[in-house]
């Protein structure tokens, strides 16, 4: 990134605003921080920001309340911070706009992660990627708030996490080839554990999830020594 | 209670009969005997006033079906050696009658037969069991058939002997009393019953509720209806089960505030750590972190409970195993997969994969693997975990369902509630988890789950 990108932290809590800034000052992020609601606005209005590390509960007015009126204002990235778990809140949150949810107590490196995860696709040539509700794709729909696959025949997918991820990387970037270290890239945003297995193993359990595991794949296709292509318009659905 | 209040009646009922038919039997038969005297000692002295030409006359003018009269000139030998208890009883009631100065002898004698015949024993009667003994024994010393034979001394010497049977009352004659008395009882036994069932039948009720509180603390509380006693009672359950309700929740509330400040603290170490010089320490302060991390939430899991009544649709049986497969082994952990389902199932997608990570998470955890099986019954689904491990003491077998419960044999942290969830997702399915310890893959865990029609 040329220039450090603008975080702003706002969470009631001092210390974990404290040691939040100064994690992400280590990590290459330029980072202030709000303790509540009005502080936020204040800070806004002052200057705008690249993106928002916001927690649910707050003082006040709460992070529900506060990602909708970030989001009446302007396209300002959202990563949600909540120390509630339940499924509930994070499909609220990502349908008032938020890009992303994390839950505490959080690993820091994965926020990091999630940070230039939204930061990359809010600087694409979309704007409106951030808000993409749904694909829509040959008869399937994924849709993102409930990270739910739904098959031609209407019938619920259930899909590992690290599938989902790479789906996710295909519906973004349909009919476009992928090579096998941009996927790698783009599906260990974080550094790989040492679990990870191959792009290639992946890649063949999320075809067997889409029945589009024959000889001759036509979804997911393979070009060969370079990597894949997902091979069918994708609608987004905002 | 009225087996016991049943037996209680009856008996009183037959005892109370049994006294009453006594007395009657008693007072008739000591009214009649003494009208038998009287009339027997009243004739006697007629006879005597009588010219003795003419007393076979007058005995023929007397002389009723019921009392034979006949005269004689000496006691036909029969004597009066052994007399018994009726007998002199008899005997004495008449000569109270004649007053003094007239011999008397009386005999007990079987009455069909000619008068002057020999006397009969009362080991003779003909009379069945029932007369034998309820009627002849226990309530009325002569049995039917039986006459007393008196003979009487006139003032001239001459005998006059009269056979005047006794009578036999049928009320007497017991078994002609059940069907009044069985009647009797039905009625009594029926009024009993159903103030017993109208006493019961709530408490019944109340019994049911206290234990099913046990499994639904959120009931809807008991109407209140029988008697005033247990309408008191019923309501006495019903403050109980407010109560319990208030604690519970007191309970949980503080767990949840006490679990939600713990992600704080949870989040300010983890970045701290972050912050610290890299080494073996920084990395297992880290795992601890996570480990309490897992703990909170799993906690918070719990006391969120199971979302019952999720939305339910149709879902990919083999995708869900296949992607709880994935997440585990995205996580380093062994699993296997083996079986097909037959087309989709309906129910909670996210709330089933949790309850079946959750199965596979202990096996891992205490057995070192998981192998899962799906099974597809007519009307059930069946999802079993195996794992090669242990398996649980047959004594902790239903404990490690309770929550906060850790089986002792192993220190792999945990809350100690992923059996508890994954037991109240089965059962909020129609299902259960069942453990069963010694099949040939291991011990296992199964989710059996009937399959809802669409």
């Amino acid at each position: 990134m040329p220039t450090r990108a603008h975080v702003l932290i706002v969470d009631d809590d001092v210390s974990i605003r404290a040691l939040l800034k100064e994690y992400l000052e280590q990590n290459g992020f330029r980072a202030s921080t709000a303790a509540d609601g009005q502080a936020l606005k204040a800070d806004l209005r002052k200057a705008p920001v690249d993106l928002i590390v916001l927690d649910l509960m707050l003082p006040g007015e709460d992070g529900f309340s506060l990602c909708r009126w970030i989001r009446s204002a302007g396209q300002t990235p959202i990563i949600m911070l909540t120390a509630r778990n339940a499924s509930d809140d994070r499909v609220q949150g990502l349908e008032l706009g938020a890009d992303d949810y994390v839950a505490k107590p959080f690993e820091p490196r994965e926020l990091v992660a999630r940070i230039r995860g939204v930061l990359r696709r809010s600087g694409t040539a979309d704007q409106r990627e951030n808000t993409v509700r749904s694909y829509a794709f040959a008869g399937w729909e994924l849709s993102l708030p409930q990270r739910q696959l739904l098959s031609p025949e209407r019938v619920l997918v259930p899909l590992a996490a690290s599938e989902f991820q790479l789906l996710v990387i295909f519906l973004e970037n349909p009919q476009r080839l992928l090579t096998r270290d941009q996927l790698i890239e783009r599906c260990h945003g974080r550094e790989a554990g040492p679990y990870d297995r191959s792009i290639d193993v992946r890649i063949s359990q999320l075809r067997q999830r889409l029945g589009d595991s024959g000889r001759e794949p036509s979804l997911i296709k393979t070009i060969r020594s370079a990597g894949y292509v997902l091979a069918t318009d994708v609608v987004r659905q905002y | 209670m009225t087996a016991v209040l049943l037996l209680g009646l009856v008996l009183a009922q037959l005892l109370s009969s049994g006294v009453d038919v006594l007395d009657r039997g008693r007072a008739f038969y000591r009214g009649t005997t003494l009208q038998v005297a009287e009339h027997v000692s009243d004739l006697a002295k007629m006879l005597d006033a009588v010219r003795p030409e003419d007393r076979a006359q007058v005995i023929g003018k007397l002389s009723e079906r019921a009392l034979s009269i006949s005269l004689s000139r000496g006691t036909d030998g029969a004597g009066s050696a052994s007399e018994r208890s009726y007998e002199r009883a008899f005997k004495a009631m008449v000569s109270r009658d004649l007053g003094p100065g007239w011999p008397v002898e009386v005999q007990l004698r079987r009455r069909p037969r000619p008068a002057g015949q020999e006397t009969a024993s009362f080991s003779d009667s003909p009379a069945n069991f029932l007369d034998r003994y309820l009627t002849l024994q226990l309530f009325y010393p002569i049995p039917r058939g039986f006459a007393f034979t008196t003979r009487i001394q006139l003032h001239d010497g001459n005998w006059v002997t009269f056979s005047a049977p006794l009578p036999y009352e049928h009320v007497t004659r017991f078994y002609v009393l059940l069907p009044k008395l069985a009647l009797m009882l039905a009625i009594v036994v029926a009024l009993m019953l159903i103030a017993i069932r109208w006493v019961t039948g709530p408490m019944k009720r109340m019994a049911q509720a206290a234990l099913a509180l046990g499994q639904d603390l959120d009931r809807p509380p008991l109407q209140e209806r029988g008697p005033a006693e247990v309408r008191a009672t019923t309501r006495a359950l019903n403050v109980m089960q407010l109560r319990l309700q208030d604690y519970v929740r007191d309970r949980s509330a503080m767990l949840a505030a006490l679990s939600h400040d713990l992600k704080t603290f949870i989040t300010r170490l983890r970045l701290r750590s972050e912050l610290l010089p890299e080494g073996n320490h920084r990395d297992r302060l880290i795992g601890d972190l996570d480990d309490m991390g897992a703990m909170v939430n799993e906690t918070l899991d719990y006391l969120r409970g199971v979302n019952s009544n999720g939305a339910r649709s149709l879902f990919d049986v083999m995708a869900l195993v296949e992607s709880v497969r994935t997440d585990a082994e995205d996580m380093g952990w062994s699993v296997a997969v083996a079986g097909t389902a037959q087309g989709p199932f309906l129910g909670n997608a996210q709330e089933l994969r949790r309850c079946l990570m959750n199965l596979v998470e202990n096996a891992v955890k205490y057995g070192g693997g998981a192998a899962i099986q799906v099974e597809e019954g007519a009307d059930a689904l069946t999802i079993s975990v195996f794992d090669p491990g242990p398996g649980i003491p047959p004594e902790e077998r239903e404990r490690v369902f309770e929550p906060f419960y850790r089986s002792g044999t192993a220190e792999l942290g945990g809350a100690g509630l992923g059996l508890n969830i994954a037991r109240s997702i089965a059962r909020a399915h129609g299902g259960d988890v069942v453990l069963q310890p010694d099949t040939p893959q291991g011990f296992c865990a199964a989710i059996r789950l009937p399959r809802l029609r669409a």
